[in-house]
């Protein structure tokens, strides 16, 4: 079915004569390399292309951090009171103080 | 910079960050003075949660107990010199080398009880909970007592 309104007549006429491009080929490698590098993309758009992966690596990696942090807090702190309590005894013990 | 090293780099800072402050809520402020200070009233105040009074009491039998171990200490020494000079003495008396050891021993048994005596009066000033965790810490310590290192602490602190 045809119509004969003004827009599908002009539309029935309208050629495209795309003009051949020799770079096109090349300037498209180039915004491909471009995309992959980084360039010219500012850093919150990376972080929004890359969020889940960031995320999961830095609730990791922060999580380890603090657990070492925190373990590390808890064997000092033993061995401090492991240290506390020897000195606390030899100031009780009359035996600590005679020389052999 | 590449935005992957940087943010590697901003998610390392905060992993750091979040260790310190991890290093830090988990330490024991008061324990780490006392072991700074090598003062082990202060370890003792913080480390069973003793009150005022408590302390005060705690305190009071500390130092009175100084002078009961400065007293047994005088005479373990004694005795101890006096086994030396016989062990070093080419004319001595097996009866009397062996009486001079017996001596010793009985000194050390009698430090022994005395100390075990004191501690548990020291446990009777704590809560119930907060003293068998103390007698669990230091009765081991006193029976098990080795005298061969040199002592690291003044009688009168």
């Amino acid at each position: 079915m045809q119509s004969d309104d003004p827009l599908s007549r002009i539309l029935r006429t309208w050629r495209v004569t795309p003009t051949s491009s020799p770079n096109f080929r090349t300037s498209v490698w180039q915004r491909i390399e471009t995309a992959r590098r980084g360039d010219g993309e500012s850093w919150s758009a990376y972080l929004r292309i890359h969020l889940a992966g960031w995320m999961i690596a830095t609730v990791v990696i922060t999580a380890g951090s603090g657990l070492v942090g925190f373990t590390a807090a808890k064997t000092k702190n033993e061995s401090s009171r492991q240290k506390m309590v020897a000195t606390y005894v030899a100031s009780i013990d009359a035996r600590a103080h005679v020389r052999p | 910079m590449n935005y992957r090293v940087l943010t590697l780099v901003v998610v390392l800072a905060a992993a750091g960050i979040a260790g310190v402050l991890c290093y830090r809520m988990g330490s024991e402020p008061e324990l780490r003075a006392a072991e700074r200070e090598g003062d082990p009233m202060r370890w003792l105040r913080a480390e069973f949660h003793l009150k005022d009074e408590q302390y005060a009491r705690v305190a009071q039998l500390h130092q009175s107990y100084g002078t009961v171990c400065a007293e047994h200490c005088r005479q373990i020494q004694e005795a101890t010199d006096a086994l030396t000079t016989l062990k070093a003495s080419k004319s001595a008396d097996a009866a009397k080398l062996a009486a001079s050891e017996q001596r010793v021993r009985e000194l050390r048994a009698v430090c022994e009880r005395s100390i075990e005596e004191h501690v548990r009066e020291v446990a009777g000033c704590m809560s119930s909970k907060e003293s068998e965790r103390y007698l669990a810490m230091v009765l081991p310590r006193i029976s098990s007592f080795d005298h061969s290192g040199p002592p690291d602490v003044g009688l009168r602190r």
